[in-house]
């Protein structure tokens, strides 16, 4: 009897663990819309990661980073009025299985990003960037544009992306390898140089809500996915994915 | 055959440094010198596209470049143009602890060859908001630290420079400013020269000039030093390291601490050093600490030339035994030559930036001092054409240590506490202290006082061996037989 009982308060008590919130600020992350704010970001996944999991919150502002990892039972919510904005500098996205990422899981599981806030890859800046490197032949030829990703997900299971607005990608806004139980639900997706879900060997996916602005290719599917479920998606011409 | 090979190789080696050896700027990268971009990562990847590529110098052009961490690699130089400024990010999260050295810095180099940090620009750790924006961390409890003296331990805080096991490194011409801990560490390195560099940096706590630890064949030479601890400053934090074969010329330093110091760490040893040309002013401890308190030696050193302006102690030799862990700690074969000393009555870095703390008092003006241990002497130490200027004035109302024997010996040995020149408080000398020491040679020495003291010039204790020739004076007057030696032999005074 006793040990259910200590069993159950144990659960309780890690369900209130893994519920814990942290406001970005506390780790110094400033919404100026110049600071860069990457080493307070990862710092905050690592720490909250470590507690056990919770929510990193994002309140009204500009939040400029460079590419970050997100871990395990960490969530992200963007509150109405905040923006994450991607670095206009190609190195400053981290390099993961040839891809250049923005924000990157891989290896985890339960990972949410959701609110009503943006994420925003300033792809036009980056574009430039990429461009001039190309020319002064400084980054190697094997890089393509297409090789970003605003979100990547890699051997990653369990991941919701909800509520948001995602703009000015370049490459990928989405891109998962690997995963499964996939949830991206009531997107507002605007983001003319880039393909918005790009699937590769993925199980259960559901995609729900989506209503596609401006995009190269709503859904690219390679490999083998499975159970790729589609309920209200909608391209601008009003046409279903 | 191997010989061919060999020539082979430094010939290939030299057509393709030759060849790839390419000039870069900072621009060409994305890097941005507008004071507020985060530059981290795209210096990072200029620094590995040019190691990749054989090696290079990337330039930074005049601006304002903030960065965190970044790794310096093999056959790569940073060369700052003036008017470029490399700046500290303010954001303790930027930096990475190294975890082959434990330590936070903002240019690492770990096991790199070939290496130079050169130009008239300047790098700015920007480290007084960085500490505080530490501390608040630790306050919010986002960080675990134990606050030690209500800061974060050093290793916690970033330097300006770490390099660890390196080859070949190049410091020349630049300017380094007020990091958040130490400002520049040079570990276990081999073949380092630093010239004309300029350092200043009183913006925090534990603001060394430049830190040597464990290093062989190094040149520091036509530099400057400004700052909060110890400026130029040897260590041995191996027992098995030994920092050797070390020029020390043409420098000025400027300490709240020590301004030439072997330790406090003196694990393994120091020897075949050569100090010469060295001006030191306002410096609240010793122009000159050798200190072996961990185990380590300290042999053959040649000190030849010092200009030692208001500063408040002019040598302090000291052997200790802190952490030894069994090992013997051990002094010998010291010259100091050549020396014009001027020891102020008041504080001598008053109203600089983190000035040194007040203690070990009461006590009058400390004198230059050479205090072993009973069982560990200091060996061979001359001392030759040395003028000291005290101010004297030692009341004993104020404090007093006598003559007699029991005074003497009442002075405590402390073989574990943190060597300082003042940590035994009052001396029974103004000029020269001597304790537990072999052949202690004093050649055309000058001690003048311009105030009376209540005590003699020089007092010897447990020495067994010496020649000295010296004059005392207050002001003009000689002092005759301004002297006392306790419990020792061979000691001959002209």
């Amino acid at each position: 009897m006793k040990i259910y009982i200590s069993a159950f308060v144990f659960i309780l008590w890690s369900i209130q663990v893994s519920a814990q919130d942290f406001n970005a600020s506390l780790f110094g992350c400033k919404s100026d819309g110049v600071t860069n704010n990457v080493g307070s970001i990862q710092y905050a996944i690592d720490y909250i990661a470590k507690k056990g999991g919770g929510t990193l919150h994002f309140y009204v502002g500009r939040y400029v980073t460079s590419g970050f990892s997100l871990k395990s039972n960490v969530h992200i919510e963007l509150h109405e009025g905040a923006v994450l904005v991607g670095s206009s500098n190609i190195y400053d996205y981290q390099q993961i299985d040839g891809r250049y990422t923005l924000i990157s899981g891989v290896g985890q599981q339960n990972i949410q990003i959701k609110g009503l806030g943006v994420i925003d890859g300033q792809s036009k800046a980056l574009a430039l960037h990429v461009r001039s490197l190309k020319e002064k032949g400084l980054l190697s030829s094997e890089f393509a544009m297409d090789k970003v990703s605003q979100l990547y997900f890699s051997k990653t299971s369990n991941i919701a992306i909800e509520g948001i607005m995602q703009i000015n990608s370049l490459g990928a806004l989405n891109s998962f390898v690997d995963c499964q139980s996939i949830k991206l639900r009531k997107l507002e997706i605007n983001s003319p140089q880039s393909n918005a879900v790009v699937l590769l060997n993925s199980s259960q996916v559901n995609l729900s809500d989506l209503f596609f602005k401006s995009t190269k290719q709503a859904l690219v599917q390679e490999g083998t996915n499975s159970n790729v479920l589609k309920t209200n998606c909608l391209l601008a011409n009003g046409k279903s994915i | 055959m191997n010989l061919l090979r060999t020539l082979f190789l430094l010939f290939l080696s030299f057509v393709y440094g030759a060849v790839s050896a390419q000039d870069y700027k900072v621009s060409d990268f994305g890097i941005n010198g507008d004071g507020r971009v985060l530059n981290t990562r795209s210096i990072q990847a200029a620094i590995d596209f040019l190691t990749n590529k054989g090696g290079g110098t990337l330039v930074f052009t005049p601006g304002n470049y903030v960065t965190g961490s970044i790794y310096l690699k093999s056959n790569v130089t940073l060369h700052l143009e003036e008017g470029a400024h490399l700046l500290g990010s303010n954001n303790p999260f930027d930096y990475v602890k190294d975890s082959v050295v434990n330590w936070q810095s903002m240019i690492f180099a770990i096991r790199q060859e070939n290496i130079g940090i050169v130009g008239k620009g300047t790098i700015n750790g920007r480290g007084f908001q960085t500490a505080v924006n530490a501390v608040e961390n630790v306050h919010k409890g986002i960080v675990q630290d134990e606050l030690k003296l209500d800061r974060l331990r050093e290793w916690n805080r970033p330097e300006n420079i770490y390099f660890r096991e390196c080859k070949n490194v190049l410091i020349k011409d630049i300017t380094l400013r007020d990091p958040a801990s130490w400002n520049q560490t040079y570990d276990q390195c081999d073949g380092l020269h630093v010239e004309g560099i300029y350092v200043d940096s009183k913006s925090y706590w534990n603001n060394d000039g430049i830190d040597v630890v464990d290093c062989k064949n190094v040149v520091i030479k036509n530099s400057f030093f400004d700052v909060a601890d110890d400026a130029i400053c040897f260590k041995s934090h191996d027992p098995n390291g030994v920092c050797e074969n070390v020029l020390v010329e043409n420098c000025t330093a400027r300490s709240s601490a020590s301004a030439l110091k072997f330790g406090t760490v003196s694990r393994g040893g120091f020897r075949n050093f050569v100090v010469r040309n060295l001006v030191v002013y306002d410096t609240y401890r010793s122009a000159i600490t050798f200190a072996a308190v961990d185990g380590g030696f300290v042999e053959n050193i040649l000190v030849d030339g010092v200009r030692s302006i208001n500063t408040g102690n002019v040598i302090f030799l000291r052997i200790g035994d802190r952490w030894s862990k069994g090992r013997k700690p051990s002094m010998k074969n010291v010259t100091i030559k050549n020396v014009y000393a001027e020891v102020p009555l008041n504080k001598p870095d008053l109203g600089y930036n983190y000035e040194g703390p007040i203690e070990d008092m009461p006590r009058n003006i400390s004198p230059a001092s050479i205090i072993g241990l009973p069982e560990y002497k200091i060996e061979n130490v001359n001392l030759e054409n040395i003028e000291f200027v005290y101010p004297g004035g030692g009341n004993p109302l104020f404090a007093h240590r006598g003559l007699d024997a029991q005074s003497l010996e009442g002075i405590p040995e402390m073989p574990a506490a943190y060597p300082e020149f003042s940590q035994f408080k009052e001396l029974p000398a103004w000029g020269l202290y001597i304790r537990h020491a072999k052949d202690i040679n004093l050649k055309n020495i000058k001690f003048t006082i311009q105030k009376e003291d209540y005590r003699p010039a020089i007092v010897a204790d447990d020495l067994q061996g010496g020649n000295w020739q010296f004059k005392a004076f207050l002001n003009d007057q000689a002092l005759e037989k301004s002297y006392h030696i306790h419990n020792s032999t061979n000691v001959n005074v002209k």
